[in-house]
């Protein structure tokens, strides 16, 4: 057993339950090692200053204005109870708002397809269908987005008007 | 005997200011003790206790799967103290004059016991090791208070400090090896 080991042994020792044999493989390493030995003695020192450590206490009007403050803040929350609701994460959109999303996502692709069907038929791509591309992805990217906004701003929106 | 904690949680979330005080009670002096030991300054220990209490008041509601109250307290504590030293920074960032930083205070709140004659090695062993501690680093401070004061497992103080568990063993490791050269002086008479 090595002397990084058995340190390592000696700190966990209050925490878990060691198993026998690693328990007399340390006490065996220790009969033989003057400087593991020297760890364990200084350990068990610290170990036995900590008890002797001043114990600062909170003074009386500190404890007292404390239980106030807390009673006042309960008291507080007791009347608005709402304000402790945790907000879902993702508001469902209404209806209509998702059909017309479809529709204009459906509109735009249908869109790009026939430029691309155009291009590769007629094997030309001027700069004219270059910019109508851009603009048709623009608004896909645009389209996809748009429900995480419009959540992002409902969410604000709602928790002006609880608070 | 005391109700357990997650009773009490659970008649706090319904209100019930007794509970609370219970709850307060049982680790208002721990609590004053890390805060202390963290900050080293008698005012800034007191407003971090305050407003660990106010946050348990206000966040315990949500905590409905609560399972270790003393940690998810100290965790509360230490974040606190993290932005408390942010604001710090950022004031001493900004000031023209020299600001009252959080010096070590000596006259620190109330003695627990009074000196008596027998115990003068033993409240010189406590003397030193609170300097030493005052000397630590921040981080290897609160894990040393966390494990061998409070008594959190590796596992608990990983999640109160939001660190791996490695780097616990780490920083407990070399707080114990300074802290060991400061107090070898006492080994080394007995």
């Amino acid at each position: 057993m090595q002397c990084q080991q058995v340190e390592k042994l000696l700190l966990d020792q209050a925490e878990a339950l060691q198993a026998p044999e690693v328990t007399s493989a340390v006490q065996a390493h220790l009969a033989t090692c003057p400087d593991c030995r020297q760890f364990a003695a200084q350990l068990q020192v610290l170990r036995g200053a900590i008890p002797t450590l001043k114990k600062p206490t909170a003074s009386a009007s500190l404890i007292e204005r404390t239980l106030e403050r807390c009673h006042q803040e309960m008291a507080q929350l007791r009347v608005k109870p709402s304000s402790i609701k945790v907000q879902p994460h993702f508001l469902p959109l209404p209806k209509p708002v998702i059909i017309t999303l479809i529709l204009l996502m459906a509109l735009s692709v249908s869109w790009v397809i026939g430029v691309i069907t155009h291009t590769i038929k007629n094997q030309q791509i001027d700069q004219h269908t270059l910019w109508v591309l851009f603009f048709f992805i623009q608004n896909i990217m645009m389209l996809l987005l748009a429900p995480l906004l419009i959540n992002r701003f409902r969410k604000q929106f709602i928790q002006n008007i609880v608070f | 005997m005391s109700p357990p904690d997650c009773e009490l949680i659970q008649r706090i979330v319904q209100n019930d200011r007794q509970a609370f005080d219970q709850l307060f009670y049982r680790y208002q002096t721990a609590i004053f003790q890390f805060a202390f030991y963290l900050t080293q300054n008698k005012n800034e220990a007191e407003e971090l206790f305050q407003e660990t209490w106010l946050r348990v008041v206000k966040y315990l509601p949500e905590q409905s799967s609560l399972e270790n109250f003393k940690a998810w307290l100290f965790r509360i504590t230490v974040n606190l103290h993290r932005d408390q030293l942010r604001k710090k920074r950022i004031r001493r960032l900004f000031s023209v004059s020299p600001t009252q930083t959080g010096t070590p205070d000596d006259s620190a709140a109330t003695a627990s016991e009074p000196l008596v004659n027998d115990d003068s090695i033993r409240v010189e062993i406590g003397v030193v090791l609170e300097q030493a501690l005052a000397g630590l680093p921040l981080k290897q401070r609160r894990v040393f208070m966390l494990k061998e004061v409070e008594g959190f497992k590796h596992h608990e103080i990983s999640e109160i400090l939001a660190i791996p568990v490695g780097t616990v063993k780490s920083l407990l490791h070399r707080a114990i090896k300074r802290l060991q050269t400061e107090l070898a002086e006492f080994h080394d008479s007995g």
